[in-house]
């Protein structure tokens, strides 16, 4: 590796979600440079956090504990969910960020990362 | 319709800014008649360096007669999606403006522009219209200013440092876009079209 350079990476694709919330899954995948399927892809993996079936690292990939899970699921209800220009049910920012947080504190990971 | 660009909300901004500043100097301007300086030149070239840029290191790059080389240790994400044009109509008491910019990179609600300077000054970029109208152009939240600070021998640019300096979006920016058109537009009905005006019938007689 040379010392004296600059590393041109890919960017994060870990916002797609929030994008596609407030943008639409078509529109966040133009704006992003994705395919529909990658952002819908992001979207299925928020929506599975938001059910507490998805976790951050494989290690970690415990049951959530019932009371956690029916915490969860409360968060799911019509009022939480928006709907996304191509039709597709998205639930709210402030739930999933709610989760986020949830989920960045029991396995260290960094908000956002998923 | 009169079809401004963002670029020319600058100008104008620029223009009031500097008291030494007269106002042949802002016409010539926004008519651009003004010839690009080699640092104009080399920012393009820069430009294009970025929009084309792979993945991977970058130590020195040659591209349209100059040579960029990059003396820092510094990682930066590149959208994927680079020089996006985007066109706003705006209503002014001047008529209808269609408002036209280019950024140099769209990743979602963020928006990029790559800039290069021999000195890094943070509050140059403060009061800019540049990322007021930008972000309200594309319903952005982010703009974020890639500065790379370089120095010039000859054709040859070395990047020694580089600052990423973001700003938001915030509840009046919009107006304030509007605010600027509609002066901009003033200025190019009174000032601007009757100097073109001029210059046609000069150039026809």
């Amino acid at each position: 590796m040379t010392l004296a350079a600059i590393r041109i990476k890919a960017p994060r694709v870990a916002a797609a979600y929030e994008i596609a919330l407030k943008v639409g899954v078509c529109e966040a995948a133009r704006r992003l440079g994705l395919h529909q399927s990658t952002v819908s892809c992001h979207v299925g993996k928020a929506r599975r956090m938001l059910a507490g079936t998805f976790h951050q690292r494989p290690t970690e990939a415990q049951p959530a504990r019932e009371s956690e899970r029916q915490h969860l699921a409360g968060l799911r209800h019509d009022s939480h969910t928006t709907r996304c220009r191509c039709g597709l049910s998205l639930p709210c920012y402030q739930c999933v960020q709610t989760i986020w947080q949830a989920a960045s504190s029991r396995s260290g990971a960094a908000h956002g990362e998923f | 319709m009169i079809r401004l660009s963002v670029s020319d909300l600058e100008s104008l901004r620029y223009w009031r800014a500097n008291e030494d500043a007269d106002l042949a100097s802002l016409i010539q301007r926004l008519m651009h008649l003004e010839p690009p300086t080699p640092v104009m030149k080399a920012g393009r070239a820069f430009a294009k360096l970025m929009e084309n840029a792979p993945q991977g290191e970058l130590t020195e790059m040659p591209i349209d007669g100059w040579v960029f080389r990059f003396e820092l240790d510094a990682e930066l994400s590149l959208p994927a999606v680079r020089e996006l044009k985007a066109e706003v109509l705006f209503e002014t008491p001047s008529g209808p403006v269609t408002l036209v910019g280019k950024v140099d990179g769209l990743h979602g609600i963020s928006v990029h522009d790559q800039k290069l300077t021999e000195r890094f000054d943070a509050e140059r970029y403060l009061d800019s219209l540049q990322w007021r109208a930008y972000l309200s152009m594309f319903g952005a939240r982010e703009f974020v200013y890639d500065v790379f600070v370089g120095r010039y021998d000859g054709r040859v640019v070395t990047i020694n440092d580089y600052h990423r300096l973001p700003f938001y979006a915030y509840p009046e920016m919009r107006a304030d876009v509007q605010k600027a058109v509609d002066d901009l537009a003033a200025v190019y009905m009174e000032h601007v079209i009757p100097a073109a005006e001029r210059t046609t019938e000069a150039g026809a007689a």
